[in-house]
């Protein structure tokens, strides 16, 4: 081995940033189901720093889980050979079936004492050396009090006792990340809507029969996205903002006239940044009347129409002396675009930008009379404050910049010879780091501007780091947030914290607490996502199936069990009967009632009850493979939620196993 | 609560960290974590509107009467091609759904401390030893009704006979040279009756998975009847090279730095000495040397991280696009021998950089496929075309050759095995070929990159 770090393939992903934030997160999993494990077992893998398993006790012995819950978080057991009393229905690879074998002995007390959240704990926490796994029993997962339990994770996290209770640890506040999995509405409401009032942000995962899903829930007020590693960048080159930067403008000037150029070596290794500036130069001599005069105070032209565009290549073309061996001018046609292409913050980016303010910035970083000494704490987390201050900078440098964003100092590989193309390189990296320094200083005075309008309180904010400022600007033409839809607000219940059973058991089909409130956006976005369904088999459309599972749920809110329970085919027929109503009724409280597309494949009873007898058939059954695909899935979007890299999906992936197909959705 | 289930848990933890518990709603219910779920024994037991005849890609008809004895006698064997990120997976995911109890598992590698973050069934107390064995040793400890035989070697050292054992193989390499070869062997285990149809006793089920750091495949493929991998060749396109007179003349970024220090410094030399890319004194010399040839052009960002990456050709990976990926290629084969649902119809892809798109599809069978049709490639070529250029031709062009062999329908041609034939027949490469062959003659080409598969080719001279 070359190498002795163990996250060698990932730090190629998300860096040391990244990894650093992720030692930094505890994972709190609530249910160790399947689903539930394998997602934990994909955050553990890769270096959280530490996770939380939460379970309820066994009906068997729920006398021994009411002490277990007594006793508050506890440290990840031992592994020993009782936990690992693996049964052949086993389907959870950190949770034994209980098998025959471990049952019947008689010295089957000791395996009876752990916890199914213990066992999972230490199975799990075995994976990886570096995490700290704690587990907490309670008697049920129903009627827990989650605003108390996420309030004490986030004041007191369980430790590993080695840094004690006193404050020792300088490093940043631990940040926390939710995971209900397979967990009914009666958890997952009151779960969502203290996670929504806390900034955590939640992640519910559901395996169920060959279907599965993983819905994200992200922190309040949205989740910032600096690095959202897009695939196909294009590079900052600023050929077409007009003045050149002084930079480029002087690399530029040391190359002669191409066409007197003689040395055909020479030629051929003039990277295409220049060459391109050169065929412009000539180009606007063919399209203006007049001698091209290089005024910086008017704006030249550049080819515009296709036409434009066209003879803009044939010139290029021709200014090379043999296009079979000049692989610059080849590139130069082939990047002919970056000529003209917009350089200027899109649409998407201004959309970010609009939704930072000075004003609000200014009274969310202010520290309050109000706050008491050592609990001062924003409404606003302080990375987001961070992010906004960042946004706030690059607003204001847009405004003194025509919407050119801080150069992001970065130029592709091109044929050129070497001192041209480090010449180059050096031009634009000069530019980008004058540019991060005027963000820097924008940020300061911003800051500045925020202390005095507070009569100099302290702030919540500071100027962040020079790494966090290079990577802002660097990615700043790709800022995003997102800002999912709170998954209780799907609901319409009076009371999201606590909806008891009461509240979302259906009187009758119509007012199934399902979807009263779907936003009009997401409603569109539903009904235009019914004009691209699987084409092979549109009923194996992943909308039509999680309508379906959604069924189930209202099924259970209503029985207290999941459907095809009693396996009699009148039994399975009648659930199937009464899954399909509620199929009906969740489609038309999503406003898809009158789309074609659910009309002919749900709508339709002889098409539309298939579904509902497939679900009824799963009797909510934990097929492994379905819960390593979501927990995969998820854990995949963990690692985007807490490193604040990549883009997360918005808001809920389904997959189905029946032909192995899968569809994001917003709700 | 007695003294003595308390000391149970004080032996193992130590005193409890939040003592305090979390105050409980009054109006509790009986744990949820006790509810019965339904199993894979569930849906094997009861009929679907969507049993796996119903499917786009019918392959076998589900059948309840015999759908838990079925699973539970099953004397099916399966073959795990790879033990690496995705091998992990699929045997873990192999154990948990039971379908099949015997398994094989085949890899020629050794655990290394970067498989660390993913490959699961390794602890660094493995590092060193063989993946396959390691893996096998895993499951059958933790899984006693399972039975996992492993073979640390390649998958060219076993023959036709070995591969003819399995229902379904599945595979989790990481390159596209062994999936070529594995794919080219599966297929030509397919017979052929009288009238030319598959014979269906003979089409073992490949499933292929594959991953790059967020993204990845899953495909399904019935030798003979769905695409196979070789007809996808094209989306697995090899990057192109820097050329030679960059790396050495003109370097412009730290990666043209660094091939030059592996590729021209070090047979340089060290010319009877192949690079170790695994030993760190090895590493650390390109590393250094690449630093030194850098920082003499100016040229900045040469890392010991980025070196190992250039040189090695890394692909990152993670946890979770292998947990993906593995899971739905053994759900595919869970099916595919139960039948209890349908088949994935033919391809899925799955990105996950940006929200998550996957995808899907059919991928047709490309009609020209040289593995799994019989097509006749035609080529036009001029009469003084040398046979070495003929070669050339194949390895550089949509086939991909790596060494290929020529005969034509009178004589070999060239032949790279046994030593004594390519001697003999090693005149013949710079011959042209009208002096070979005639015109519209039909040759036929041999490569190890696939296995005993040949391509038809006839020749015709401009």
């Amino acid at each position: 081995m070359a190498t002795t770090d163990k996250y060698d393939r990932q730090l190629r992903l998300w860096g040391a940033s990244g990894q650093r934030a992720l030692g930094n997160t505890m994972v709190v999993l609530l249910g160790s189901s399947a689903c539930g494990t394998e997602t934990l077992k994909n955050l553990v893998l890769p270096g959280v720093g530490s996770f939380l398993v939460v379970d309820d006790g066994d009906e068997a012995s729920s006398s021994e889980a009411a002490d277990a819950a007594a006793q508050g978080v506890q440290k990840c057991p031992e592994l020993d050979s009782s936990m690992l009393q693996f049964g052949e229905q086993s389907s959870n690879f950190f949770l034994p079936a209980p098998s025959k074998v471990a049952t019947g002995g008689d010295d089957g007390n000791n395996n009876k004492k752990l916890s199914k959240a213990a066992i999972s704990c230490a199975l799990l926490s075995e994976l990886n050396p570096d995490v700290l796994g704690f587990h907490y029993t309670v008697p049920s997962l129903e009627g827990l009090d989650y605003s108390a339990l996420l309030e004490k994770i986030k004041q007191d996290p369980p430790s590993d006792g080695s840094s004690s209770s006193a404050t020792t640890t300088t490093t940043l506040p631990q940040k926390i990340l939710v995971i209900a999995a397979d967990q009914p509405s009666t958890v997952t409401l009151p779960l969502s809507y203290e996670c929504h009032n806390r900034s955590i942000p939640l992640l519910v995962v559901r395996s169920y029969g060959l279907l599965g899903y993983a819905r994200i829930q992200t922190a309040t007020p949205y989740h910032c996205i600096t690095e959202a590693k897009k695939s196909n960048r294009i590079p900052d080159l600023r050929l077409s903002a007009w003045p050149l930067f002084e930079g480029l403008k002087n690399v530029a000037s040391t190359v002669s006239n191409l066409d007197e150029m003689d040395d055909t070596k020479d030629h051929s290794h003039v990277p295409f940044v220049i060459v391109l500036l050169q065929a412009l130069d000539k180009w606007r001599g063919t399209v203006v009347s007049a001698p091209f005069n290089p005024d910086p105070a008017v704006r030249p032209r550049y080819p515009e129409t296709f036409q434009e565009k066209e003879d803009f290549r044939k010139l290029v073309k021709g200014m090379a002396k043999n296009l079979n061996n000049e692989i610059n001018f080849e590139e130069s046609i082939r990047e002919a675009h970056l000529t003209w292409v917009d350089g200027r913050v899109s649409d998407e980016v201004k959309e970010v930008l609009d939704r930072v303010d000075e004003k609000e910035f200014f009274a969310s970083a202010v520290k309050s009379e109000m706050d008491v000494e050592g609990s001062a704490t924003s409404s606003v987390p302080a990375h987001v404050l961070q992010f906004q201050l960042l946004a706030l900078a690059l607003k204001r440098f847009l405004k003194q910049n025509d919407d050119y964003p801080p150069l992001e100092g970065k130029i592709p590989d091109m044929t050129s010879d070497t001192a041209r193309f480090v010449a180059l390189q050096e031009a634009y990296q000069k530019q980008a780091e004058q540019d991060r320094a005027t963000i820097c200083e924008i940020a300061k005075a911003l800051l500045d501007e925020c202390k005095q309008a507070s009569n100099g309180c302290d702030l919540h904010v500071s100027i962040p780091s020079d790494d966090e400022i290079v990577t802002f600007c660097k990615n700043a033409r790709y800022l995003r947030i997102l800002e999912t839809r709170p998954l209780f607000a799907e609901y319409k219940v009076q009371d999201p914290a606590s909806p008891t059973l009461s509240i979302l058991k259906p009187t009758s089909f119509e007012n199934i607490p399902n979807f009263d409130t779907i936003q009009a956006d997401a409603r569109d976005d539903l009904q235009s996502a019914m004009f691209d369904p699987y084409e092979t088999d549109p009923i194996q459309t992943p909308l039509l199936w999680w309508i379906a599972l959604r069924a189930c749920d209202a099924f259970y809110d209503r029985h207290e069990h999941y459907p095809g329970k009693h396996e009699q085919e009148l039994a399975l027929e009648s659930d199937a009967n009464e899954v399909y109503k509620f199929m009906t009724q969740i489609a038309t409280n999503l406003g898809l009632s009158e789309c074609d597309f659910i009309k002919e494949h749900l709508l339709d009873s002889s098409k539309g009850k298939d579904l509902a007898r497939e679900v009824v058939r799963y009797d909510e059954a934990e097929i492994h493979n379905i819960a390593a695909v979501v927990g995969g899935v998820a854990s995949q979007e963990a690692v985007k939620l807490i490193t604040g890299q990549y883009v997360p999906f918005d808001d809920t992936y389904v997959y189905n196993g029946i032909a192995s197909t899968a569809g994001v959705y917003r709700f | 609560m007695t003294s003595q289930k308390r000391s149970a848990l004080e032996m193992t933890n130590s005193s409890p960290t939040n003592a305090l518990p979390i105050p409980q709603d009054t109006t509790s219910r009986p744990p949820l974590s006790g509810r019965q779920r339904g199993s894979l024994k569930t849906l094997l037991t009861r009929s679907s509107p969507f049993a796996n005849e119903t499917g786009s890609l019918p392959i076998g008809e589900f059948d309840t009467s015999n759908g838990g004895s079925q699973h539970a006698t099953s004397t099916a064997k399966i073959l795990v091609v790879g033990a690496g990120g995705l091998g992990c997976e699929i045997l873990k995911d192999l154990a948990m759904s039971c379908v099949v109890r015997d398994i094989v598992v085949i890899d020629l590698d050794t655990i290394d401390v970067t498989n660390l973050n993913r490959q699961f069934l390794f602890r660094s107390k493995d590092v060193g030893h063989s993946k396959a064995e390691v893996a096998a040793k895993f499951i059958n400890e933790r899984c006693p009704w399972m039975n996992v035989e492993f073979y640390h070697g390649k998958i060219q050292d076993k023959d036709a006979e070995f591969y003819r054992q399995f229902k379904v193989v599945i595979s989790g390499l990481d390159n596209v040279e062994a999936r070529r070869w594995l794919n080219g062997m599966i297929n030509n285990l397919v017979e052929f009756d009288e009238d030319g149809d598959p014979n269906p006793e003979t089409i073992i089920p490949l499933v292929d998975g594959g991953t790059e750091g967020f993204s990845g495949q899953s495909r399904l493929i019935l030798p003979r009847i769905t695409s196979c991998f070789e007809c996808s060749l094209d989306a697995f396109a090899p990057t192109a090279a820097v050329p030679l007179c960059t790396i050495a003349e003109t370097p412009r970024i730290p990666e043209h730095c660094i091939a030059y220090a592996y590729v021209l410094q070090w047979a340089k030399e060290f010319p009877d000495r192949k690079l170790d890319t695994d030993s760190p004194a090895d590493m650390k010399w390109v590393y250094e040397k690449a630093l030194e040839r850098a920082n003499q052009f100016g040229i900045g960002g040469v890392t010991y991280m980025l070196t190992m990456g250039v040189v090695k050709n890394i692909i990152p990976a993670v946890a979770s696009t292998n947990a993906i990926v593995s899971a739905v290629c053994v759900n595919e084969a869970m099916k595919v021998l139960s039948f209890c649902s349908q088949s994935l119809n033919t391809y899925m892809m799955y990105m996950g950089s940006e929200g998550i798109h996957s995808h899907t599809f059919v991928y047709e069978q490309k009609s020209t496929c040289p593995v799994c049709t019989t097509h006749v490639h035609r080529m036009a070529l001029s009469p003084s075309t040398t046979l070495n250029a003929l070669l050339q031709q194949l390895c550089e062009g949509e086939f991909r050759l790596k060494s290929p062999s020529v005969t034509s329908s009178s004589k070999t041609l060239y032949m790279r095995k046994p030593a004594a034939l390519e001697k003999a027949t090693k005149g013949n490469l710079d011959k042209p070929l009208n002096e070979l062959i005639n015109s519209g003659e039909e040759l036929t080409i041999t490569d190890p990159v696939f296995h005993d598969t040949s391509l038809q080719l006839i020749v015709t001279f401009e």
